[in-house]
This record gives structure tokens, C-alpha cells and sequence, in this order.
């Protein structure tokens, strides 16, 4: 079995900074990644409020981030996923797709998946309307009429990257008010972007791609089918968390991984950071922040240093 | 063109000729193949057991589908040709395809559309849908 200090199970922002703090304070560190890394930050067109940088694309980020971990000496294993977890002993054991790992300590960073709406229809046109990442596909929109749900960031910087190209887009949200910055809500007003409040998505229709949405205003109880060419879904995620449940750390009713605030779980030995934690701030900076509360403590808790709080 | 030159031109030609039989001739493509909107028609008819991948420089989910592509390409040498077509170049056969998505991976049997996937999956996702196509 192949030994490590830290095993970081995710390479987005979070468990690449776990990574720099990790391999800098000396730990042998492993970061693995199912995909490839950059995790959801990798997919947003353009972020606006992570320190330093004004205005940089997601992918333009996480590549330096990628970069920067790279150089502090940490190791990256990407396309290679957790198949199971055993944390009840001392020595922690991961088991990948590829091999059997075995490490002191453990931080999961596994980040969130696109949360689906469940909507008839949505399954259907995926891929043929239906979409859920605006960089990826905006393309195909071009002079084309958008409908974006959501009302995050997220959803607010996919609906602004949508309207340099759509002819159209209608952003829909159930509730009145968006939970994404005001900066952002002016650049939607100004890009001419439509709020449709109080409004639910119920069902996708089409022929062989996309042509119409029917929406509900939850207000007013009425109903109504608009022409429509594509729709982004970009709803609250789902925490990539099911390996640690089955592992017996800790989750919330929605799954995700309860942390206390020095990022332990319920389990010794094993920290979470980033979007897969009950940390209701999803943000960049966030993750960033918790990454290194959670590498910094695995490292008082595998080296004991004397100023270490058990 | 005198004779002498002639004679040099059908050297060069069939010493090309030989070249290409005992090398590219036989030799099976063991990587993925550029396709464009003009030549896509060309290599689903001249292959009868095609990949094409739908993919963009922006997508970070292609990136992730691009190393599973290349390694299976080596590893199906000879039996299935893997195409990449670039939507941000090559629209028309996306759009014919009523693909709106990418990745998105299509696959060919004889010509025919035989499978779709959409989105970043794991290697043996697509390896089952290359059972489809092959024999």
C-alpha cells in the first residue's frame, strides 16, 4: 500500500490550496481528482470578487491555483475516483479506482455536482437544450432565445455571459429578490437581462431540441409556455459526498459534510473544506479560507507541533 | 516537362506508392483524428465504426473526456476511428445533430448514427457504447 501523509480527496479550490499548505508545511501530500482539476470554479465565464483579481475567468484562475500547488510540491492524481474510505482507525485507508492508499490524515474538498430540477423534459433535452454550464454552450446560442434559472452567482454570471451572445435572456428565479451580489444584478440590468420573479420552471418542451419552457408564477398561481431555444439550470448542487457517508463521517440532511469551525468532522484525522461542507458561503475565497484552517489543522494533528490544540 | 523529367516524376510516384504500403497503408490510426464540418461526411462513410468528440477549448468538462479519447483511440486501434470536431470552428454538424451541449461524443455504425453521450462520463461509460459499433 502506497503511504501518505495527506490524502486530499479533490482538486478544486479547496483542496488545492489544501494542497500548497500541506506540501509546504512538509507533509507528504496526494491530491486526487475524479475529473480533472479546477472543480466547479473551472466552469465559471468570468469571477469578479476573489481578491487580486478583478476580473478573471474561472479557468484562468484555478490554472494558476493548479500551477501554484503544483510548484509547492504537492502530487495530483486526476482522472482517479474514491471508491471507498476507512477512517475508524488511526491510519486512514483510500481506495480509488486505480490503487490503495493509505494516509494519517484525510481532507475531503470533493466540492458539489450540478443540481438538477426534476422537471419533465429536463432529462430528455439534455444536451439538446438543456444545459448546465453557460461557458460550455453558449455558443450554440448565438441570436438565440435563453431562459437561465437560478438566482446565485452562479446563475447571475451565467445569465450575463449568456447575453453577449443570446438574442434574449430571461433570467428566472422563485423568489423576488436574487441572492447574487448587487454588482451583478446591475451588470443584468444593464445588459437588459429579463427577471421573471417568483417563478418556477415546470416543464421543458420540445421536438428534438428545446422550443418551449412552461413557467408557474408561484404569486400569482398562473401559468404560462414561452418560445425558448435553450435552458440553463443552475440551481442550488449536490454535495459530492455519498463515499464519506458511507464512511460514516458526518453529513447534514442535504449531505453535506459537517465541519466545526477548525474544519474537523466528526471523525479524527479527517477535515473537510469548499463547497462539499455545511458552510452555507459557497465562494472561491471561502473554500480558499477553509482549505487552509483544514491543512493546517491535519498538520497539528499528524506532526503535533507544541503549540498544536488537540 | 522533357522526358528525363518525366521519368524522375514516375520514380517519385512510385516510390511514394511503396512507401505508403509498407508503412501508412497498413498501419492502423491509433489517435484521434481532426474533423471538420467539410470532412465529417467523408470519414463516417470510409470508417465503419466511428467516434466523433464534440468539444471547444472553453469547456472544462471536455478537457476532462480529451486523455480517456486519446488512450482509448490506442487501445481500439484498428477497430473504431475517433474524430475530434471543434464546435467553435465546425457548427453546421453540431447543429445537425441538434447537439447544444459538449462534450458530446457520437458514434457510428456503417454510417449511422449508433449512440450519443453527453457530458463528461467515465471510460468504461464509453466503452460500452463502443460495443455498439464494433463487428
Amino acid at each position: 500500500m502506497e503511504y501518505w501523509d495527506l490524502i486530499i480527496i479533490g482538486a478544486g479550490p479547496a483542496g488545492l490550496t489544501a494542497g500548497i499548505y500541506g506540501a509546504r508545511s512538509g507533509l507528504k501530500t496526494l491530491i486526487l481528482e475524479e475529473k480533472i482539476p479546477g472543480g466547479a470554479a473551472a466552469e465559471s465565464p468570468l469571477i469578479e470578487n476573489y481578491p487580486c483579481f478583478p476580473g478573471i475567468s474561472g479557468r484562468e484562475l484555478v490554472d494558476k491555483m493548479l500551477e501554484h500547488c503544483k510548484k509547492s510540491g504537492a502530487e495530483i492524481h486526476e482522472l482517479e475516483n474514491v471508491a471507498g474510505l476507512d477512517v475508524r482507525g488511526e491510519k486512514k485507508i483510500v481506495k480509488t479506482n486505480k490503487k490503495l492508499y493509505g494516509a494519517s490524515a484525510v481532507i475531503i474538498a470533493s466540492g458539489c455536482s450540478h443540481g438538477e430540477l426534476g422537471v419533465p423534459g429536463e432529462k430528455k433535452f439534455r444536451g439538446r437544450g438543456v444545459s448546465y454550464c453557460a461557458i460550455c454552450d453558449g455558443a450554440f446560442f448565438k441570436g438565440k432565445k435563453v431562459i437561465v434559472v437560478g438566482g446565485g452567482n452562479s446563475a447571475a454570471t451565467s445569465a450575463l455571459y449568456l447575453s453577449n451572445l443570446a438574442s434574449n435572456v430571461k433570467l428566472i428565479h422563485r423568489r423576488n429578490q436574487l441572492r447574487a451580489e448587487e454588482a451583478l444584478v446591475k451588470n443584468l440590468r444593464e445588459k437588459k437581462v429579463e427577471f421573471l420573479w417568483n417563478t418556477d420552471l415546470k416543464e421543458i418542451k420540445g421536438e428534438g431540441t428545446v422550443k418551449s419552457a412552461v413557467l408557474y408564477d408561484n404569486k400569482k398561481g398562473e401559468i404560462k409556455e414561452v418560445k425558448v431555444d435553450g435552458i440553463f439550470i443552475q440551481v442550488s448542487e449536490v454535495p459530492n459526498s455519498q463515499f464519506a457517508k458511507k464512511a460514516g463521517i458526518s453529513t447534514d440532511k442535504l449531505g453535506y459534510v459537517v465541519v466545526d469551525e477548525r474544519q474537523r468532522t466528526s471523525i479524527n484525522g479527517v477535515y473537510a473544506a469548499g463547497d462539499v461542507t455545511t458552510c452555507p458561503i459557497k465562494q472561491i475565497g471561502t473554500a480558499v479560507g477553509q482549505a487552509i484552517i483544514a491543512a493546517t489543522e491535519a498538520f497539528g494533528y499528524i506532526k503535533r507541533p507544541y503549540y498544536y490544540k488537540g | 516537362m522533357n522526358e528525363s523529367d518525366r521519368e524522375l516524376e514516375e520514380i517519385r510516384r512510385k516510390k511514394l506508392e511503396e512507401l505508403e504500403r509498407k508503412s501508412g497503408g497498413k498501419k492502423a490510426i491509433d489517435k484521434p483524428i481532426q474533423v471538420t464540418d467539410r470532412t465529417f461526411d467523408q470519414v463516417i462513410k470510409t470508417h465503419p465504426a466511428v467516434a466523433i468528440d464534440f468539444w471547444s477549448e472553453w469547456c472544462p468538462p471536455c478537457r476532462f473526456i480529451a486523455p480517456i479519447i486519446e488512450v482509448l483511440a490506442k487501445d481500439y486501434s484498428g477497430k473504431v476511428i475517433f474524430g475530434k470536431l471543434n464546435v467553435d470552428e465546425n457548427l453546421a454538424i453540431a447543429r445537425r445533430h441538434g447537439i447544444t451541449s459538449i462534450p458530446t461524443l457520437l458514434f457510428f455504425k456503417d454510417g449511422k448514427l449508433a449512440g450519443r453521450i453527453i457530458g463528461a462520463v467515465p471510460r468504461e461509460h464509453i466503452e460500452r457504447e463502443l460495443t455498439k459499433i464494433i463487428g
